[in-house]
């Protein structure tokens, strides 16, 4: 008998995240399911804990509302003294378990919430217009360009927006929207609601 | 509706906070002494003055931090913004004892 893994069944289910063409597309979504996502709680001022995360590849970042790393994980700032790893699907285990190797002994706090959020790709010329209905966030691009992230809400709904490159037009912005699993489908709906007047693009 | 200048994330619309009520209340020092008026005045009784006024704020759909805020309850003009922990700050037509708790 096949084993189900639980978490690999994505937030949004395939009827939902249809995918839809569109010529004149303003927006584009996409379902990004299944990154890993790690809490950390740490003291910021602590400068041995940020280098021996930084020998793992985490790096920290310090200033308010921003985000650091690349390819392999990635860290948004979303407190003083907590920040979100994010690294590609099925990575987490990996990581929680060397950095609570490298951080033993130390008053931290690791947590693997990677079920906790789905993660939705808002992207396209108008992306920033539709994030804007029902965010209170100052979305101009001099405001939250690349690398910024902020937690906010859209609709009535807690999320973290992180403002990424758009990978289909160089220099343009996109937007990743970690959002709590349970809330995906209204904030999907919301989003496809909000896009209609824009022109939407689902990626399946 | 207020834009609220958060000390960690910087300024934010007032609907991703929520107010928590007076700031600085100092709980009894001697709880076991107070009589039930005491308490209901420790417990229920607010200054709610017209002017300047010093409230706790929660930054909840933010970063999820405590915060204090030095504002006008007639303008809601905000005049200072800062840490738990760190002095009150002295604002401008700041009435003697504001900061104090009492009324």
């Amino acid at each position: 008998m096949a084993e189900i893994d639980m978490r690999r069944r994505a937030a949004l289910p395939a009827d939902v995240v249809k995918p839809v063409a569109c010529d004149t597309a303003g927006i584009r979504l996409k379902q990004v399911p299944h990154l890993g996502k790690i809490n950390l709680r740490l003291d910021a001022g602590d400068g041995t804990a940020a280098q021996a995360l930084a020998d793992l590849g985490v790096a920290l970042p310090t200033q308010a509302n921003t985000v650091a790393g690349g390819a392999g994980s990635r860290t948004l700032w979303l407190g003083p003294d907590e920040w979100l790893i994010v690294t590609p699907p099925g990575g987490e285990a990996a990581l929680l378990a060397q950095a609570t190797q490298a951080l033993a002994g130390r008053h931290i706090a690791l947590t693997d919430v990677t079920d906790n959020a789905t993660t939705i790709g808002v992207a396209g010329p108008q992306a920033a217009s539709l994030l804007a209905k029902g965010c209170p966030l100052d979305l101009h691009p001099a405001v939250f360009g690349l690398g910024r992230v902020a937690q906010s809400l859209i609709g009535s709904v807690d999320m973290i927006l992180e403002c990424t490159p758009d990978a289909l037009t160089p220099g343009e912005r996109a937007f990743l929207l970690h959002v709590r699993r349970s809330f995906a489908r209204h904030v999907w709906d919301w989003l496809v609601d909000g896009a209609r007047e824009y022109g939407l693009t689902v990626e399946g | 509706m207020m834009q609220i200048p958060c000390p960690w994330c910087g300024p934010r619309e007032q609907q991703e906070f929520r107010c928590g009520g007076e700031a600085h209340i100092v709980r009894p020092a001697d709880p076991a002494a107070l009589d039930d008026a005491g308490w209901a005045d420790y417990v229920f009784m607010r200054r709610n003055p017209r002017g300047i006024h010093r409230d706790m704020w929660n930054h909840v759909h933010g970063c999820r931090r405590w915060f204090y805020l030095a504002r006008d309850t007639v303008t809601d003009q905000i005049l200072a913004v800062y840490k738990v922990g760190e002095p009150p700050p002295e604002v401008d037509a700041d009435a003697p004892g504001t900061a104090e708790p009492g009324r």
